[in-house]
């Protein structure tokens, strides 16, 4: 009697757990996706939402946002000049990264390669401009880019050569672009050339020896089994390298503020001019929505068209 | 001689793409390092040097700049405790979130999963350049500007995406 309560009880409560188990996980899925779901509602997903919001009021920040303007900030955004300046000079900075900076770090890996002796002396110091911040790069450069030879390095290498006159370089609306990209270059070659290094490395050494064995010579090699085996490294490189050249905001406030009379100003400057420094925020808030929708419709043409990321195909 | 000369010939032919190649490295190399010694030189030098020779080695070097700053009165430790707070508090957090929600994503099944999996995802592409306006407005309602936690809440948040999938990989990888 006892022993068949006991074997009774010890079914109940298998059957209990077995039970409580599936309610187990529906407990751990809940508890281990709270604070990640409560983070990114919060922090990404809210502001989002009320920036949206505040992009249709002419609001200056004070007191709660009355004056509802329905589109007038967009419309605003999109016939101003300055705005449109903005967007040319951070399609510029990407043309210029993509056909200069990038070609320039795969030449350099490929030239570090697998077995240059010195390799990582070569590795480290092309990173090492990667590692200073923003801010001290920027700092350091407008020092460089000094107008008066007797401040400025560059200025006073190049008066070193006869007949050469001191350059005004970020005082000149023509050429404070370039300059910019020269520094952004500087800044953040090394990075993507580690990216190529990292893809050479995943190359099978055997590849290469078997086109060389078939009688590749150097170029060929690289053309018809280097490149296209970096191909995924490449696709990931440009799509950074585009993102990050029209989001760019630190180096170029830092430098220029946008300047001088508006020709170095990039989406991101012009949003924090208005946004934080005259603090139209209404204003700011759509230049916000309108960077993002770029942003974002680049992202996903990017991936649909050239490169589907793998995380996404493996849910 | 005559033996030795055509030899000595290929060899330089030989090496000559290895040695335009050290050649160009070497370039590049000057060319990142000339910024960061002009910054070492312009740290040992007074205000007045730095304004009028800023390019010249310094001599006599002026290391008061390095006691000011690393000096008991100086805010300089302060603004490295905050840094050392933030550095820590985002780490730790962005370590204990991320790894929660991915080990959930690697393993177990659930209704909703991919949407989930793919809101995470969309956060890949929402900048924290683009978001400062808008991450501003929501930490003013909620007072923590002029608060260290702004900056962490906020820094954890944005990492979440990159290294929920980052983790959800290593998870995976280990055979369950």
């Amino acid at each position: 009697m006892k022993t068949a309560s006991a074997r009774e009880e010890a079914l109940r409560l298998r059957q209990e757990t077995r039970l409580s188990r599936r309610a187990q996980d529906k407990l751990t899925v809940a508890l281990f996706l709270f604070p990640s779901l409560v983070l990114f509602f919060i922090f990404l997903t809210y502001p989002i939402a009320q920036s949206v919001y505040y992009s249709f009021f002419n609001w200056k920040g004070f007191g709660p946002a009355v004056d509802f303007i329905g589109l007038d900030n967009y419309k605003r955004i999109l016939t101003d000049r300055i705005f449109m300046k903005a967007v040319g000079n951070g399609l510029l900075i990407v043309g210029l990264s993509l056909t200069i900076q990038l070609p320039m770090s795969l030449a350099l890996a490929l030239m570090v390669g697998r077995d240059l002796p010195g390799r990582a002396f070569f590795r480290t110091i092309f990173f090492m401009p990667y590692v200073l911040s923003e801010v001290i790069t920027g700092i350091m450069w407008l020092s460089l880019y000094n107008p008066d030879p007797e401040r400025g390095f560059i200025n006073a290498v190049l008066t070193l050569i006869p007949g050469v006159q001191p350059q005004p370089w970020l005082g000149d609306p023509d050429m404070v672009l370039v300059c910019l990209f020269v520094v952004l270059t500087w800044k953040y070659f090394g990075f993507h050339m580690l990216l190529y290094m990292a893809g050479l490395q995943n190359i099978p050494q055997e590849i290469e020896e078997a086109a060389r064995i078939d009688g590749a010579n150097r170029r060929q090699l690289i053309t018809y089994v280097t490149l296209p085996l970096l191909g995924d490294t490449i696709r990931t490189s440009v799509y950074l390298s585009v993102l990050g050249s029209l989001q760019q905001f630190a180096l170029v406030w830092i430098m220029t503020k946008g300047g001088p009379v508006n020709a170095s100003e990039m989406m991101a400057t012009y949003m924090y001019r208005f946004g934080f420094v005259r603090f139209w925020l209404g204003y700011g808030s759509a230049v916000a929505i309108v960077m993002l929708l770029i942003s974002l419709a680049f992202s996903l043409t990017y991936q649909r068209l050239v490169r589907q990321p793998e995380y996404l195909g493996s849910v | 001689m005559a033996m030795t000369h055509p030899q000595r010939s290929s060899t330089w032919r030989k090496n000559w793409p290895r040695f335009f190649q050290y050649l160009v490295l070497s370039l590049f190399v000057l060319i990142i390092l000339v910024p960061i010694v002009m910054l070492v030189f312009g740290g040992l030098k007074t205000r007045g040097e730095f304004m009028t020779r800023p390019y010249t080695p310094p001599i006599p070097p002026h290391w008061e700049n390095y006691a000011k700053i690393l000096s008991r009165e100086s805010s300089f430790w302060i603004m490295l405790r905050n840094s050392f707070v933030v550095m820590l508090a985002t780490t730790s957090g962005v370590v204990l979130v991320c790894s929660l929600a991915a080990f959930v994503f690697a393993r177990m099944e659930f209704r909703g999963k991919s949407l989930a999996f793919n809101l995470f995802t969309l956060g890949l592409m929402f900048p924290i350049n683009i978001a400062i306006l808008p991450v501003y407005l929501v930490l003013r309602q909620m007072g923590l500007t002029n608060n260290l936690w702004g900056v962490i809440l906020v820094q954890v948040a944005f990492q979440l995406s990159g290294n929920i999938m980052i983790l959800r990989g290593f998870f995976m990888a280990i055979p369950s």
